[in-house]
């Protein structure tokens, strides 16, 4: 075979586009708490909108795992049943970043709000999963999969604390969600706001401020928190 | 020959039950330089079977009115037997308690229980939690009731008494006989102690700023004299809570609490009794805020503690000499899995 002097850069540009396809990129995702789409802060008191209510959140913490991408043509990369524990208060772990092999972003992205029942059933993990954490329950409830703590004017608990710790894997009463978010264009970085708002009834947390067990008010709850998560960008 | 006979048989059987006894008695050492416990093992030696019969119970929500709460759900072994994360600690019914539950740990070593000493036995303190209906809710006849109709259960009480029916005197022994075993004594401390390791110079630094302004209450090695003490903490006005004034009617016992250990002190955040603090920073900061003012002149934190933010540091590297991952993740008290699901 004769080469021309063309052939080795021509060589040369296909491999590069071959590797770069297979290479992927990095994606982002990103929990922002918000109250009527205004941000919410730790600590933060902020109006409920309920006449001169007012309500501060002082801890939110939750488990995602269990990430998919359906829509993505490309095989679905491994290894993504790991847990993360997303505090949205701190820029540490309120953010998680990954390699995919989605150069260009994804446009459906699913997780399981929670943990499913084989991680709540096999005992203490390490990192994200370390009962130092606060998320571990016992044996026989395993971990809490969401944790919303604070203080509401109006509420009628000890020093005004609402808590509420949402988990339980045994039917009927399991609590991990299916969440899927859509966004039109592939998107590599998904800022995801979780609406309180949408969440947290203030009439509820003045007459019930704590479910701290497995049960129905932690499923009622769950589902709200579920449905409160939305892709940033979205309309 | 008769005689010969009737001596060898003796022997025998005195043998036999000897050998029988030692093997169902349950081994607890006291830590090399540790004080003598309180509690009297000559008198109550421990014995197996109830030490793990009591290791159940305590992990099994059965003693809760609903099954939903076990003793474990607020002392988890995870957290040295306390009940992280939480300021206030919970029962059934997501009914909110006034205090943090504290770590159960060196519980041989005290004479009273709670963080008002209101109870001076184990055998009571025991029984307390089973029945408050903040707590577990339940009555100790339906508890019997429960226990007493699982045949796993009623084996093992014939295992460890006899006769396979189990009472509230031996409910109370057994779960006795498995928090005595909960020793922690293996920290990087307690092996720098042994001379087996050394401190890094830092938490040297710490050590000796622990000698000098902590240990008058958090007495080594155990880390507490257990006594009660006013420490500067304001009363929560919701909460109400007198401490030990609640239990001697003495007005000079306000706010006094009894002082825990600083054992494991990693594991068991929150601290103080109502878990204000979820930092070990904000307990120094508290300390070196409130020690020498007005309102606690004449009591052992009646002199200022002014220490840098290094020193501060250096303070908290020494107090994290005191965890124990060994007692933490020890499977001898941990889940019974193989019974317990």
């Amino acid at each position: 075979m004769i080469l021309s002097k063309y052939s080795i850069p021509v060589l040369l540009f296909v491999f590069s586009i071959g590797t770069s396809s297979a290479q992927g990129g990095q994606f982002k995702f990103r929990f922002c708490p918000k109250w009527v789409k205004n941000p919410v802060g730790i600590t933060q008191q902020f109006a409920t909108g309920m006449g001169r209510d007012s309500m501060r959140i002082t801890a939110l913490r939750f488990y995602v795992s269990g990430l998919t991408f359906p829509n993505e043509n490309q095989m679905q990369p491994e290894n993504l049943n790991q847990a993360y524990l997303i505090d949205v208060f701190d820029t540490n772990r309120n953010q998680v970043t990954l390699d995919l092999p989605f150069a260009d972003g994804v446009t459906t992205f699913c997780f399981t709000f929670g943990l499913d029942s084989m991680l709540n059933t096999s005992g203490i993990g390490e990192g994200d999963l370390d009962p130092v954490e606060g998320m571990y329950w016992t044996w026989q409830s395993g971990f809490i999969h969401f944790k919303i703590e604070g203080d509401y004017s109006m509420g009628e608990g000890p020093k005004q604390r609402f808590e509420y710790h949402l988990g339980g894997y045994r039917s009927p009463y399991s609590t991990a969600r299916q969440v899927c978010l859509h966004s039109e264009k592939p998107t590599k970085d998904w800022n995801i706001a979780l609406e309180l708002d949408r969440f947290l009834d203030p009439a509820l947390v003045s007459v019930k401020p704590r479910v701290m067990s497995p049960g129905p008010d932690a499923v009622r709850l769950i589902e709200r928190g579920a449905s409160a998560f939305k892709r940033i960008g979205e309309p | 020959m008769n005689f010969r006979r009737g001596y060898l048989i003796a022997f025998l059987l005195i043998s036999v039950v000897w050998s029988l006894s030692s093997f169902r008695q349950h081994p607890w050492q006291k830590p090399p330089g540790w004080p003598e416990p309180i509690y009297d093992f000559r008198m109550h030696p421990l014995e197996s079977g109830k030490v793990y019969l009591g290791r159940l119970l305590f992990y099994d929500p059965i003693l809760s009115l609903d099954s939903s709460v076990s003793c474990a759900s607020c002392h988890s072994p995870y957290n040295a037997f306390a009940h992280t994360d939480h300021a206030l600690s919970h029962g059934i019914g997501d009914s909110i308690g006034r205090r943090n539950a504290p770590a159960l740990q060196l519980l041989a070593w005290q004479s009273a229980f709670m963080w008002d000493g209101r109870f001076a036995t184990l055998d009571e303190q025991t029984i307390f939690p089973i029945t408050h209906t903040g707590e577990m809710g339940e009555e100790l006849d339906h508890v019997l009731v429960k226990v007493n109709r699982k045949i796993d259960y009623r084996k093992l009480v014939a295992g460890a008494y006899g006769d396979s029916t189990l009472t509230v005197p031996r409910l109370q022994e057994s779960i006795r006989q498995f928090l005595l075993t909960l020793v922690s004594s293996e920290s990087k401390y307690d092996s720098v102690m042994r001379k087996e390791q050394s401190f890094t110079l830092q938490e040297q630094k710490g050590y000796s700023l622990f000698r000098k302004h902590c240990n008058s209450c958090h007495a080594e090695p155990l880390f507490s004299d257990f006594s009660y003490e006013k420490n500067g903490l304001s009363p929560d006005p919701k909460l109400q809570d007198s401490g030990r004034m609640e239990i001697t009617r003495n007005t000079e016992d306000l706010l006094r609490f009894k002082t825990p250990s600083l054992r494991n002190l990693r594991y068991s955040a929150p601290y103080m009794h109502d878990g204000r603090f979820r930092t070990l920073r904000e307990v120094i900061a508290h300390y070196t805020g409130v020690a020498g003012t007005e309102a606690l002149k004449g009591s052992r934190l009646g002199k200022r503690i002014i220490l840098s933010e290094n020193e501060k540091t250096d303070l908290l590297a020494f107090l994290l000499t005191l965890n124990d991952s060994k007692f933490i993740f020890d499977p001898a008290h941990g889940f019974p899995r193989e019974v317990l699901h």
